[in-house]
């Protein structure tokens, strides 16, 4: 559902993100852990069509995104750390809103279920977003993906100051989506919660995805160990070097 | 989509406390502009009929007298203020609403409003279309500042163009929100009391409508240019202050500083002649066969030719009328020449202006409404032009009954009533619009070169805000 080939992004001399390559199919959940600047947001920005590729080009349903971005985004929603909504408009009515722009519309029944089914009851729908928590926020953020019923999400550190409750509630969210078949890439700094939710896990550093882990396979202590031994430039003396790759270590571990 | 947007955008306008505070306002202004503009416009005329009125009943009620001392006497020429004045007044308080119709001269308009209004006419009369040629402007920036910098600042452009909003469709949404917000309050605004301007002597059907949708049109593209540059200023600025601060400042200088910069700037190029200069130059016109003593002969010649007599007092006609009409058409030319060379000059003003609309499209939209409305310099000359004509016929009546019917009574002759019910009352049918429609091309030009450049700037503006968001 969303493929990555050889995607590269470089601003001036820094390469943000170097010959990427990568998939996520539907059922899939892919979180991308890394530092700040490993080129986690970077991919993001790109299947997003935010950025034109440097090299390489990123796919949604195999329609090329540089190209086609109109029509790649209507695939895909997308949750980053601080969803924007309006402040003088409803859950609900930022919600039909949203999906207004997405050429879509429901009835405001079918919208509250939507928004009760991210976790948001009904009194809190009808509220002015101005008041929400950034836990609420992130609820609207994923009942617009649900309502627009969109193939692929892309998250962008959607965890990243959620109280754990909130947390919880999103990662179930995100797992029930996952089990409908939808395409996740996620990027996160947690890894503990990459490890829960997540089908693979992808390291990145300095524009590089450095290796690919089967969540499965792994327990979180091990994936964290991996992971630091990568950021701490110890990998080749670890013995856990692994290029960009379609198989996941932890499968052959 | 584009629908949804606009919705929203009106949406969260009548959500925000400054909007309908700003709202209520600009409806109370328009409104109140528009019953003092229509009041205004009743006054005119019903002091107009009752001034040709008074006018016919005092030159009918003259008594007996000799013709020429008549043609001293003379009758007015009321001008008939047209009814969408009451939107633009346009050079109405400013050009004079009566002609003096006397033998000799071809006076300009009197009973100019700005003058009576003495210290107070300094403040000037509230229309209609200064506060949407001047203030709406204002108002649409302060609408528009937050459009795309406030998006971009509280996150939703990102979230928005995530969801594949085309920059034309946000364009074009972001345009018809504020189009609907400032219609909900022009519309109610003005629709109440325009319709209820009446005037006895303005344009008919289908002209008036054809003028109006002409209106309708042009501050639709103003408000299409000043929308554009306002959501393209707001792309620009990464931040909804700066833009704020940006707009007011192409406001202050575009809309307020330049109209009045380039309106000193041509009467400073293009000076009006001083009125005693003026009045001069009129009283030389008027006496042009007193001082040409070879084309004095040469009349005597010719008429005394036609009649086959030697000496003026064989003539079957009185001379000195004969003169006098000579006098009269010897002066037509001078006269013709006189307000030409003075149009000239306000022709030369207003280029000046019309360049200088290449900074400021209220320049052009002012020159456009005025003439839509029919109250501008061309609508005067059209009355000045159409006064004289009756004037001519008029004088030329009162004299040829004094050359044709004074006999020995020479300028002892007398007429009365019977003569001066003869004389007909200056009734005026204003220029049709496509009549005049070449004066305005220009300007309205430039009006759709504005509106089409607002939306190109506002789409470059747009396209780079979007590039900009992975930023």
């Amino acid at each position: 559902m969303l493929e990555a080939r050889n995607l590269t992004k470089s601003f001036g001399s820094l390469t943000a993100l170097d010959a990427l390559n990568l998939r996520v199919d539907p059922g899939e959940i892919v979180c991308l852990l890394g530092a700040n600047g490993a080129g986690k947001t970077t991919t993001i920005n790109l299947f997003l069509g935010f950025l034109e590729p440097s090299g390489g080009a990123a796919y949604v349903d195999g329609v090329e995104v540089a190209t086609h971005p109109i029509e790649t985004k209507r695939q895909l929603a997308y949750i980053p750390e601080q969803v924007a909504l309006y402040p003088q408009l409803t859950g609900l009515e930022n919600l039909d809103y949203f999906l207004r722009l997405a050429s879509m519309q429901k009835s405001a029944a079918e919208l509250l279920g939507i928004l009760e089914r991210a976790g948001l009851d009904k009194t809190a729908a009808e509220r002015r977003t101005a008041s929400y928590s950034k836990g609420m926020r992130q609820k609207v953020g994923v009942a617009i993906a649900l309502a627009k019923e969109a193939r692929a999400l892309l998250l962008d550190e959607p965890l990243s100051g959620l109280d754990p409750a909130a947390a919880n509630s999103l990662c179930a969210l995100l797992g029930g989506l996952k089990e409908e078949g939808r395409a996740i890439l996620m990027a996160t700094h947690d890894v503990f919660r990459a490890k829960e939710i997540g089908t693979r896990i992808g390291i990145m550093k300095a524009g590089r995805l450095v290796d690919t882990l089967d969540a499965a396979a792994l327990d979180a202590a091990e994936i964290e160990r991996i992971y630091l031994d990568h950021m701490h430039d110890g990998a080749d003396s670890a013995g856990h070097v692994a290029l960009a790759t379609d198989h996941p270590r932890g499968a052959a571990a | 989509m584009i629908a949804a947007i606009a919705l929203n955008e009106l949406r969260l306008c009548l959500r925000n406390g400054t909007f309908v505070g700003l709202a209520v306002a600009m409806l109370a202004l328009i409104a109140g502009a528009t019953a003092l503009s229509v009041q205004r416009l009743a006054t005119f005329d019903r002091e107009r009929a009752a001034a040709e009125a008074i006018d016919r009943e005092v030159w009918d009620g003259q008594g007996a007298r000799n013709p020429h001392s008549a043609a001293h006497f003379a009758r007015y020429a009321f001008k008939p203020v047209p009814q969408l004045a009451a939107f633009d007044p346009g050079v109405t308080d400013y050009a004079g609403l009566a002609l003096w119709m006397e033998a000799h001269y071809q006076n300009p308009a009197v009973f100019r409003r700005a003058e009576d209004l003495g210290d107070a006419g300094r403040f000037g009369d509230l229309s209609p279309a200064w506060i949407l040629q001047f203030a709406a402007p204002l108002f649409l920036s302060l609408i528009l500042f937050s459009a795309i910098a406030g998006e971009r600042e509280q996150g939703t452009l990102r979230q928005m163009a995530a969801g594949g909003i085309a920059p034309p469709t946000l364009l074009a949404g972001k345009l018809a929100g504020a189009g609907l917000a400032t219609a909900a309050i022009v519309v109610p605004a003005l629709i109440p009391g325009l319709p209820l301007a009446r005037s006895s002597g303005g344009p008919v059907l289908p002209d008036l409508a054809l003028r109006s949708g002409g209106l309708l049109v042009a501050y639709g593209l103003y408000f299409v240019a000043v929308g554009g540059i306002a959501l393209g200023v707001s792309a620009l600025c990464r931040e909804k202050r700066t833009a704020l601060i940006a707009l007011v400042a192409i406001w202050a200088v575009s809309f307020v500083l330049l109209p009045r910069l380039s309106a000193s700037l041509a009467v400073t190029l293009h000076p009006t002649p001083e009125a005693a200069e003026l009045s001069k130059q009129l009283r030389e016109a008027s006496s042009a066969l007193r001082r040409d003593t070879a084309y004095q002969e040469k009349m005597e010649r010719e008429i005394l030719a036609q009649y086959g007599v030697d000496k003026v007092e064989d003539l079957p006609i009185n001379y000195g009328a004969y003169s006098l009409q000579q006098s009269e058409e010897r002066a037509h030319p001078q006269f013709e020449a006189f307000y030409a060379r003075l149009d000239a000059i306000h022709g030369r003003q207003e280029n000046v202006i019309m360049a200088a609309s290449i900074l400021s499209p209220v320049l052009a939209l002012e020159t456009l409404s005025a003439g839509l409305a029919g109250a501008d310099r061309h609508h005067q000359r059209a009355f000045a032009g159409a006064a004289e004509a009756h004037r001519r016929i008029m004088i030329k009546q009162l004299n040829d009954d004094l050359m044709f019917n004074a006999g020995e009574a020479g300028y002892g002759y007398t007429a009365d009533a019977t003569l001066w019910r003869q004389i007909d009352d200056f009734t005026y049918t204003p220029p049709r619009f496509a009549s005049v429609l070449s004066h305005y091309a220009l300007s309205a030009l430039v009006l759709l070169l504005y509106a089409g450049g607002g939306i190109a700037f506002a789409a470059f503006a747009l396209n780079r805000a979007q590039k900009g968001i992975a930023a």
